[in-house]
């Protein structure tokens, strides 16, 4: 399955959405300065093994838990590059 | 083993009575609501249902370090269920049901202990599993555990899930939200199947 930029971005806004429970037209507002982990307090720590989860059913990827640090869930855009990156090699 | 006590009941007076196995850790809090609404509903429908402490989690005495899966297993066992209906992990322990097993969601071992794991890596104290001081035998022990094949089973499933259901509901996955809230729609359609269901267990 090929995935463009944009479906990824798309797919990391509606895990997102899903996972911290928030509406799609609050998610739809998030920019790539969005802060995630440590700035958003729906996100701890289990659920962002949900958060990997999900992106790990959704876009076909397996995320080793060695990549998972702070930087990469930083922000929306840090997350949606690794997701990007993950999906697109 | 003593057995476990019941902390919510509903319909205690009907003559047909489930047993309901919450998902395992974090996720039974998640979707305590959701459950909670599902039984108070069933009540309406003329079943009684009740959901017990397992032992090492809510008011239980005993150490969760202590616990063995085996455990969970046979606290079920001390009840000596009819039907059992099971959420999400409690599809791992679910199989004393004497004539019918119901599931919603069920769930692998693997997954959730993936899920455990994962907690631990953004969290502050990294020897506790979601909050939980789990043992690394129990955990090993959970890594391979599956719901167990039973002869009367029902499995339901969001319709979000790909995998095989009797049945699939729409409904987001509570259990994997922070904030989950509650959803009395599918707690409504929850009821209504295993109302249904329980009845047609007894009369077959």
């Amino acid at each position: 399955m090929t995935s463009s930029r944009e479906t990824i971005e798309d797919s990391v806004r509606s895990v997102l959405s899903d996972v911290l429970g928030v509406s799609h037209e609050r998610a739809a507002t998030f920019t790539d300065d969005t802060g995630l982990f440590g700035s958003l307090p729906e996100l701890d720590s289990m659920t962002v093994a949900n958060l990997l989860t999900e992106l790990e059913d959704r876009l076909g990827i397996t995320i080793d838990d060695d990549e998972v640090d702070g930087e990469m869930l930083e922000t929306f855009g840090s997350l949606v590059t690794f997701s990007i990156r993950k999906s697109l090699g | 083993m003593t057995q476990p006590r019941s902390w919510l009941q509903f319909g205690s007076s009907h003559d047909l009575q489930i047993l309901v196995i919450e998902p395992l850790f974090e996720e039974a809090n998640r979707c305590r609501r959701l459950i909670a609404e599902a039984m108070r509903r069933l009540d309406t429908l003329g079943v009684g249902s009740s959901l017990v402490d397992l032992p090492g989690t809510g008011e239980s005495q005993i150490d969760i370090a202590d616990v063995r899966l085996a455990d969970w297993r046979d606290a079920m066992k001390t009840r000596d269920p009819l039907l059992v209906a099971s959420f999400r992990g409690g599809a791992l322990i679910d199989e004393a049901a004497r004539l019918g097993n119901w599931r919603f969601a069920p769930e692998t071992g693997i997954r959730i202990v993936r899920d455990l794991k994962r907690a631990t890596l953004t969290s502050e104290d990294r020897t506790l599993y979601a909050g939980h001081a789990l043992s690394e035998d129990f955990l090993a022990e959970l890594e391979v555990a599956t719901p167990h094949p039973r002869a009367n089973l029902r499995t339901v499933r969001l319709e979000t899930d790909a995998d095989e259901a009797d049945i699939k509901f729409p409904g987001s996955p509570l259990w994997r939200r922070s904030e989950p809230g509650e959803d009395s729609a599918l707690s409504a359609a929850l009821a209504a199947d295993l109302a249904d269901w329980a009845r047609q267990c007894v009369s077959s």
